[in-house]
């Protein structure tokens, strides 16, 4: 599965939830689904503003964790 | 634009199904009332079997149609509101779908039991025959339109949740 590690980047960005979803221009209903591994998909113009706010790679925030069914 | 048309005219077809739905269901209980006035008014004392099974059959699609018109008035509810892409329209109209087979069924039914007892194609000739096929083809509009409504209301569910 893909974990979003959003708050991790935005901890180190010492940047609030609100502050992120302003520089965006998404909404915090939005932001939150994302942060919380609740969003099915992510738009590559979505990546790219807030890998812009944040000042890093799209691998800082996504990363790849085997499931547990797939670990052999 | 057509958003709001759609809703303007999802609200007259309200209108007119709400009609057609209390109409059903103060029809229904008549049936009896209105199968005896027909069998005295063609001179016979007691109740006959043709009268019998045309109050059953009568009854019975009544029932089903009223469940047809109650699951079009959720539906309908859904398009005003303007959420009519969810999970339980698909379930109203598979509803609408195994009542509308259920009619053909029962008519079928009728039609085999006229072809039994008179021993002629006249059964063949009525009415009664042309709602077989024309139920089933609405059964089967009504499945094809719930698998379309179950598809859409998932591809909402996923685009609700990509940000």
């Amino acid at each position: 599965m893909i974990v979003v590690n959003l708050d991790v980047m935005m901890a180190r960005r010492k940047m609030t939830l609100s502050e992120l979803a302003a520089r965006v221009d998404l909404t915090l209903a939005n932001l939150s689904i994302l942060k919380n591994n609740k969003a099915r998909a992510i738009r590559f113009s979505t990546l790219e503003a807030v890998c812009a706010a944040l000042e890093c790679q799209p691998g800082d925030i996504l990363e790849y964790a085997p499931d547990e069914a797939d670990v052999p | 634009m057509e958003h709001h048309s759609a809703r303007g005219i999802a609200r007259i077809l309200k209108v007119l199904v709400d009609v057609t739905f209390v109409c059903n269901l103060a029809a229904i209980p008549a049936v009896p009332f209105a199968v005896s006035r027909l069998h005295e008014e063609a001179g016979r004392s007691a109740l006959d079997a043709y009268h019998l099974v045309l109050a059953l059959f009568l009854c019975f699609c009544g029932c089903c149609t009223a469940v047809v018109l109650r699951q079009a008035r959720r539906v309908l509810d859904t398009v005003i509101a303007g959420e009519p892409f969810c999970m339980d329209n698909a379930v109203s109209l598979r509803r609408a779908a195994v009542s509308a087979f259920l009619i053909s069924g029962a008519a079928a039914l009728r039609v085999v039991w006229g072809l039994v007892t008179y021993r002629s194609v006249h059964p063949l000739l009525t009415y009664n025959a042309l709602f077989v096929p024309v139920f089933a083809m609405a059964g089967l509009l009504c499945l094809v339109m719930s698998a379309l409504f179950r598809r859409a209301a998932e591809i909402k569910a996923e685009n609700d949740l990509t940000i």
